[in-house]
């Protein structure tokens, strides 16, 4: 049988069999016999058991976390890009037409009033005729073109709640306020006369305000920055509410209400805090012009806060996940990118949202004429949906939302090595002299620290993992690494048998409305707990209100399994048979053998 | 060879552990099964309508299914999170598509393949033997002893840096052939591809395999315990093997 036709006869049986299984059967039949056919399948299988191997132990629970995450942002995403789309589909031919109407009457309107000696109203007719600023905000919208400007939302006194600014250019008339946010972390009020451009959005926010003031309120998130370009100014937010307004052709002013900025003039960057003012081509100072003041204060009273509520976003996932995988690979994922997309379904109307608060203030100036169009602010984005259309079975469209995350996670990772405006913690008390602080000075953040963990545990440097997570959780409760720190250390903390230390993590963790995607793996570990230290009814209970909470969990197998063993330990087999009947049905394939169980209950 | 032969006996024995090693799941014995293709079309038809929450569910009933064959697919990929997000986004797009000519696990398996394609091509040859040993650390079975460990740590290395050096469509080929046991027209109908050229590419992968296996052991100059390394048992396990009425294959 040592023949060639033997070996020939086993390798085609590794490549052409109608099963694996069968494969194996065939050439293990020759194998005995011929050593190179042994080599030459021995070869093929050793790969095979690699890649099995390599497969590794399947996502941790930090890990599936992470992605649901990262995919509910990236549909969301996705989702709005297809409504612009098709609004912007559906929109274009009807302004051009409108556009072109206008243009047209306009010229022979003009034409008819100067030939008959028409030279303009009197003042008195002018202030009577000047229109509500609610009419110019939206007539000065409607001028400008239909990608500039326009607000996410319904019109009318409400719609700032649920504005939201897309790429674009922003011009407010005289009397107009807009309000409008432009992800789930930022709000802003815009007070007209008033420019604005919004150069790119979440989570590196970048707006160019090149005239009038501009109130923001901005909430520090892992990954997030905010800047504001006014001439003369640059100022990068840190989390706070804050003013800044276009003074000049080349002077800006900038005012702190709550929390810090570092403004970057031409002198050296200035961090302000709370309570402080700057001007271009003069040192900070501790008092705030009362104008700024009572913006700010009226921003406030709004009751405006960074629609960051998740009950608003809906199902969308936590933000601000651990952007490395946990001691499993060392290579860094994406981002924790932090946006806030709005509903597919909400329609894209024009700038109309003027407060009743400020409609009523006298229209003092006229509204500024419609701007020429900024190629780069207009231009839309690369949109992901383009391909939607095309079958991803047959060609998978490039991920454009994936790729900007990329984008956006290089972006923040630079922005945090080099900026050391990200870090709340540090802007206390840091404008001591004078406002004035090198910007130069590195703080951590909640980034950061986490970044050193995670290094800590490729490097299996316990302690300093430790030191580094307990440093996230004290520095940053309310970030929602805070969370993940809280996490860690309780599977550390039970992989080392400190079950009451762990326990005491995972209800800290637990305790709080902190990162939704973790709370069930931490009430999982919290019911394995309860089992480690013989709580055994504690268990039952802890379990039994698991797979009620979280009856699609993706450890609900083994919580089913550890039920059925927890009653037949109790000699419950009444409760026990249902469980093994379900574990059987749902988990045919399980590791638990319930077959044995069962033999085992009924005797 | 025949030192060749034993090592990789040796180190194929110490692999295989139990049936489960060569009976993969296939999309066909997914969809073999009623229950779960049925709760599957159900998803599916709400989630083309719109309904997130069904989408979720279909996520959350596949997700650890395509990261595992990812994997199998891209091997330990530190990218492999971002590739599964990649695929599940590939679905949400295409999902209105689905008109359910074949299995919604086929039709997944698609995707998860031209993902991996994507990335393999992009990746290049740039092989997974920049792989740490902290990361292989963690792909070995717990209980091993140090010797079998490193032995064990030193075959998946050199498995996968030559597996990284197949082209991708061949290499993809040998994946589903070889580790997810799919039949050739399975493949074929996956990767759009005619079974013969599936059959050609799993061959001409293989012998490629071969081949820079024999090259690494001339490098090495073979190894002298190879020959005692072939287990005693091995003959008893090949009995056994041959024994298996193939009828009664999973």
């Amino acid at each position: 049988m040592r023949t060639s036709a033997a070996c020939q006869e086993a390798r085609d049986a590794v490549a052409v069999p109608p099963s694996d299984a069968l494969s194996l059967a065939r050439v293990t039949a020759h194998r005995s016999r011929c050593a190179d056919c042994r080599a030459y399948v021995g070869s093929i299988q050793t790969a095979a058991e690699a890649v099995r191997a390599a497969a590794g132990p399947g996502l941790d629970d930090i890990a599936r976390a992470r992605v649901t995450a990262r995919l509910a942002l990236a549909i969301d995403e996705l989702a709005t890009h297809n409504s612009q789309r098709k609004r912007r589909a559906a929109g274009a031919p009807w302004f051009q037409v409108a556009a072109v109407a206008g243009l047209m009457a306009g010229a022979a309107a003009l034409l008819i009033l100067y030939g008959h000696g028409y030279r303009g109203p009197t003042q008195a007719a002018r202030s009577r005729a000047a229109p509500s600023p609610a009419a110019v905000a939206a007539a000065s919208a409607a001028a400008a073109s239909p990608a500039a400007a326009r607000v996410r939302g319904a019109a009318g006194p409400d719609a700032d709640l649920t504005a939201e600014l897309i790429k674009g250019r922003l011009e407010v008339p005289a009397g107009a306020v807009v309000r409008a946010s432009v992800d789930r972390y930022t709000v802003l009020t815009v007070i007209g006369p008033a420019q604005l451009v919004v150069e790119t959005v979440a989570p590196q926010i970048s707006l160019r305000l090149e005239s009038g003031l501009l109130v923001g309120e901005y909430e520090h998130h892992p990954g997030g920055t905010l800047r504001v370009h006014s001439p003369g100014a640059t100022t990068t937010v840190v989390g706070t509410l804050f003013a800044v307004q276009a003074v000049g052709v080349d002077e800006s002013r900038v005012a702190v209400r709550r929390g810090a900025v570092v403004v970057e003039g031409r002198g050296p960057a200035v961090q302000l805090r709370a309570g402080w003012s700057w001007s271009s081509g003069a040192l900070a100072r501790p008092e705030i012009p009362a104008a700024l003041e009572e913006q700010l204060a009226a921003h406030a009273a709004a009751g405006l806060t960074p629609p960051h509520d998740p009950a608003l976003s809906g199902n969308r996932a936590h933000p601000a996940l651990p952007s490395r995988p946990l001691g499993q690979s060392g290579a860094a994922l994406p981002e924790r990118a932090a946006r806030r997309s709005p509903e597919p379904s909400q329609d894209l109307v024009q700038v109309s949202a003027v407060l009743p608060e400020y409609a009523a203030s006298p229209a003092s100036e006229r509204s500024p004429a419609a701007q020429p169009r900024d190629p780069k602010a207009t231009d839309p984005e690369i949109d992901p949906a383009k391909d939607s259309a095309k079958d991803p079975a047959k060609d998978p469209a490039k991920d454009s939302a994936k790729d900007s995350a990329k984008d956006s996670a290089k972006d923040s990772a630079k922005d945090s090595a080099k900026d050391p405006a990200k870090d709340p913690a540090k802007d206390h008390g840091a404008a001591a002299a004078g406002g004035q602080r090198p910007r130069t000075e590195a703080a951590a953040t909640a980034d950061s620290l986490y970044a050193e963990a995670e290094a800590a545990m490729r490097a299996g440097d316990r302690a300093a993992v430790r030191r580094h997570l307990t440093e996230v959780i004290r520095r940053f409760p309310r970030d929602s690494l805070a969370d993940a720190a809280l996490y860690e250390l309780a599977r550390r903390e039970q992989a080392d048998g400190q079950p009451a230390q762990a326990r005491r993590y995972l209800d800290q963790l637990l305790g709080h409305d902190g990162a939704p995607e973790l709370r069930e793996p931490a009430r999982y570990l919290r019911c394995r707990l309860e089992l480690e230290v013989h709580h055994d009814a504690d268990a039952l209970t802890c379990l039994g209100a698991f797979r009620r909470d979280f009856p699609a969990s993706p450890h609900d197998a083994e919580v089913l399994a550890l039920l059925i063993g927890l009653y037949q330990v109790r000699d419950d087999c009444r409760r026990a048979l249902p469980l093994l009947d379900e574990y059987t049905r749902r988990y045919p394939s399980g590791s638990l053998d319930a077959r044995a169980r069962r033999t085992q209950c009924e005797r | 060879m025949s030192s060749h032969a034993a090592v990789l006996w040796a180190g194929w024995f110490s692999f295989a552990v139990g049936d489960r090693a060569w009976s993969p799941p296939s999309p066909q014995r997914a969809a073999a099964d009623p229950d779960r293709a049925l709760i599957d079309r159900a998803l599916i038809d709400r989630a083309t309508r719109g309904d997130r929450h069904a989408f979720t569910e279909l996520y959350r009933r596949h997700v650890d299914a395509v990261h595992r064959r990812l994997s199998h697919l891209v091997g330990p990929d530190p990218e492999r999170e971002d590739l599964l997000q990649q695929v599940f986004l590939d679905v949400f797009r295409a999902i209105s598509s689905f008109r359910g000519d074949s299995a919604f696990s086929t039709w997944l398996y698609r995707i998860i393949v031209n993902v991996a394609y994507e990335h393999l091509r992009r990746r290049g040859r740039r092989s997974q033997s920049q792989l740490v040993a902290e990361d292989l650390e963690l792909l070995m079975a717990p209980g091993l002893s140090p010797e079998a460990a490193a032995r064990q740590r030193q075959q998946v290395g050199l498995a996968l840096t030559l597996l990284g050096r197949l082209k991708p469509k061949k290499r993809i080929a040998f994946v589903l052939r070889v580790v997810e046991g799919l039949s050739l027209e399975e493949i074929a109908e996956i990767v759009g591809a005619r079974a013969p050229a599936v059959g050609q590419r799993v061959k001409q992968a293989q012998r490629e395999l071969v081949a820079m296996y024999e090259r690494e052991e001339r490098k090495r100059g073979g190894s002298a315990p190879a020959e005692s390394a072939e287990p005693g048992d091995s003959a008893q396990r090949v009995q056994a093997l041959c024994r298996y009425p193939a009828k009664e294959l999973p």
